[in-house]
């Protein structure tokens, strides 16, 4: 049976239990293209807790282009972050993004994986 | 009651935003002195280019479009692409409770 902890040891917490449900069915080959697929698209949370404290530098919602949501990218950038209270936010809220965003890229790799195999 | 608030971070966006454009609805704006969240105008910059956003909110919803553009360009786009991030995270939120796999 596939394993998070092996084939993606970087994944912790919510989305390790997540992605582990998804992949269980799978053989060790299809995991494996998973495993490969799923880690180049997904964001880091880390990397969106860095990129959303840039917005204490005046330029936010660079970390909301990074999980492409354009207009909330454009919201922060024009208002400064939503006067930086939107910053604050996002920074007590970067997993939770990250998570979001990932969920929907296990899914498509999932469905992918599955149609081709 | 443990279970559910484990799980609350879920909802805290979608909470915050709605609680905001609340807020900015049944917040009047036509009286001054406004108390200002801006975290930069607290630290002494007075030239935050987002501040004006919550009056500037505040005066659309009210029908006021001259006094929005007035108090923030940006307000009438900050409120649609507000309402629809709301609109997004409400339907993720349903979405997600119909799978077994939370």
């Amino acid at each position: 049976m596939a394993n998070v902890a092996q084939i993606m040891p970087q994944i912790e917490g919510e989305e390790m239990t997540y992605v582990q449900g998804l992949i269980k069915e799978l053989n060790d080959n299809q995991a494996q293209t998973f495993a490969n697929t799923y880690l180049s698209r997904r964001k880091d949370p880390q990397t969106i807790l860095l990129t959303s404290l840039i917005g204490f530098l005046g330029i936010a919602g660079i970390h909301r282009f990074i999980l492409s949501q354009v207009g909330m990218g454009l919201l922060y950038l024009f208002t400064a972050g939503l006067c930086g209270i939107g910053t604050i936010i996002d920074l007590v809220n970067f997993k939770k993004l990250a998570f979001e965003y990932n969920q929907k890229v296990a899914q498509q790799v999932s469905v992918i994986i599955r149609g081709s195999t | 009651m443990n279970k559910h608030l484990k799980h609350i971070d879920r909802w805290a966006e979608l909470i915050i935003w709605i609680l905001a454009i609340l807020l900015l609805a049944f917040n009047d704006p036509f009286s001054e002195p406004q108390f200002s969240l801006c975290i930069f105008k607290q630290m002494g910059f007075n030239g935050c280019w987002g501040c004006g956003l919550g009056k500037s909110i505040s005066f659309l919803i009210r029908g006021e479009i001259e006094k929005s553009l007035e108090a923030h360009a940006f307000g009438i786009p900050a409120f649609g692409i507000l309402t629809f991030r709301i609109l997004e995270l409400f339907i993720h939120s349903i979405k997600k409770s119909t799978f077994s796999n939370n």
